[in-house]
């Protein structure tokens, strides 16, 4: 396969989990302009445990994403009481603090002759795992893609449980799943966990594969196009966000169409989508109609037999 | 497609840690081209790996926006070798001005990826 392409799919893959943060944190009302700090979270947290810990490449995912969910999930609980518009004022500000922090923060190891660690707005370079351990990029597109196909199925099957009926029932109306007897406190901590956990595995995926990290990578641009994907994909499956990544990196940047102007394109598209779809694409009611579609229709009723 | 699958599976439950090891270092300067159009750049790459000029090798030259990561690169180009021992050259077709990430990969006697971030104007 083109080596350009493998890097494309690769970049659809890894971005795609921020798509899917945003869209859990969606499934329950919250709109978030900050996930991108749970993004670059999760890359600083698996490159200091491979490139400085040494620790192998699947501890160093599992802890981009740990420090990722923990980070996500009190966030989460210091901003239950907000909602709407304030929710996500406070989640683009916990962002911008988290950006300005990782610029002001040094912590570089002598590592073999050579400093490994963060450098403030320098960044952090040499996460040379894959190239190290001979991974080649085939074989690492191969792994994101196997990851975010696990992810998506997990979602999709976590959505028929009772738990994420439950989830998308706040997100309509917390009030009344409140009303209703629903813990909403302890169901949207749990949302933002896994929204950061999933922001966490993309950003530490996207460390290794780049090999260099900076705070400036992780600023609101990274976030609205995290959110946009779900808006534009839809908020009826966790297909939605993959289908928005899939129109903006896959159709618009690939096709270098618009070139520089792909930005003010994109941001046309994202305002054409909300006032056409106002759910996205992918939205609850076009799933509806699929689900009622005759060959899956025929496969339910079978098995309400 | 299975055995790249595997590979990947196995790389993923069995490699061992992160180890240190002789890399490539690289340092890249880029100049407008006259008379071509916005945003063309022609860069010099000297590559060098523990001390010494590393030749032979070929580097595919990438670039992306830090500002927007995955979202916004350009196609990368094959650098070709100067006379100069080390040193190489690649003509750069950027979207627009501001600091981009250049990414080097380097295969032939060693594989690494460089990541060098210019500001062009």
């Amino acid at each position: 396969m083109d080596p350009f392409l493998i890097a494309v799919l690769s970049n659809i893959g890894m971005i795609s989990f921020l798509g899917l943060s945003a869209y859990v944190l969606l499934l329950t009302g919250g709109i978030s302009f900050g996930q991108q700090a749970f993004f670059g979270i999760g890359a600083y947290a698996a490159g200091i445990a491979t490139a400085i810990w040494g620790w192998p490449l699947w501890m160093g995912l599992a802890h981009g994403a740990a420090v990722g969910a923990l980070a996500c999930a009190a966030l989460g609980a210091a901003t239950l009481r907000l909602g709407g518009l304030h929710f996500a004022v406070a989640t683009l500000a916990f962002a911008e603090m988290m950006r300005l922090l990782l610029g002001m923060w040094r912590w570089q190891v002598d590592i073999a002759g050579r400093l490994v660690g963060p450098a403030g707005t320098d960044g952090f370079r040499d996460i040379r795992y894959i190239f190290a351990n001979g991974i080649s990029e085939m074989q690492y597109f191969i792994l994101i893609w196997l990851l975010l196909a696990a992810a998506v199925v997990l979602l999709m099957l976590f959505e028929r449980t009772r738990t994420g009926m439950v989830w998308r029932m706040i997100g309509k109306d917390a009030e009344l799943a409140r009303m209703l007897g629903v813990d909403v406190v302890r169901h949207r901590i749990a949302a933002a966990a896994l929204a950061g956990a999933l922001a966490g595995v993309g950003g530490a995926l996207y460390a290794h594969l780049s090999t260099y990290i900076e705070p400036g990578m992780f600023d609101p641009m990274l976030g609205i196009h995290g959110l946009a994907y779900g808006i534009i994909g839809g908020l009826g499956t966790p297909l939605g966000p993959l289908l928005g990544v899939v129109v903006d990196i896959g159709i618009l940047e690939s096709s270098r169409l618009f070139s520089g102007y792909r930005m003010i394109v994109f941001g046309g598209l994202v305002a054409v989508i909300l006032v056409w779809r106002p759910r996205g694409l992918l939205d609850e009611a076009f799933v509806r109609r699929l689900r009622g579609w005759r060959p899956f229709r025929s496969t339910l009723e079978e098995k309400g037999r | 497609m299975m055995k790249g699958l595997k590979m990947a599976t196995l790389a993923l439950a069995f490699a061992g840690p992160g180890v240190a090891w002789a890399q490539v270092n690289a340092d890249v300067a880029c100049e407008p081209v006259d008379g071509q159009q916005r945003f063309v750049y022609d860069c010099e790459i000297m590559l060098s790996e523990q001390g010494k000029p590393l030749e032979g090798a070929t580097i595919q030259v990438g670039a992306d926006m830090p500002s927007m990561p995955m979202a916004h690169n350009i196609a990368p180009v094959t650098a070709s070798a100067l006379d100069e021992p080390g040193r190489y050259a690649a003509r750069l077709k950027l979207d627009m001005a501001g600091e981009w990430a250049l990414r080097l990969d380097v295969s032939g006697p060693v594989r690494d990826r460089v990541v060098e971030v210019l500001n062009f104007e």
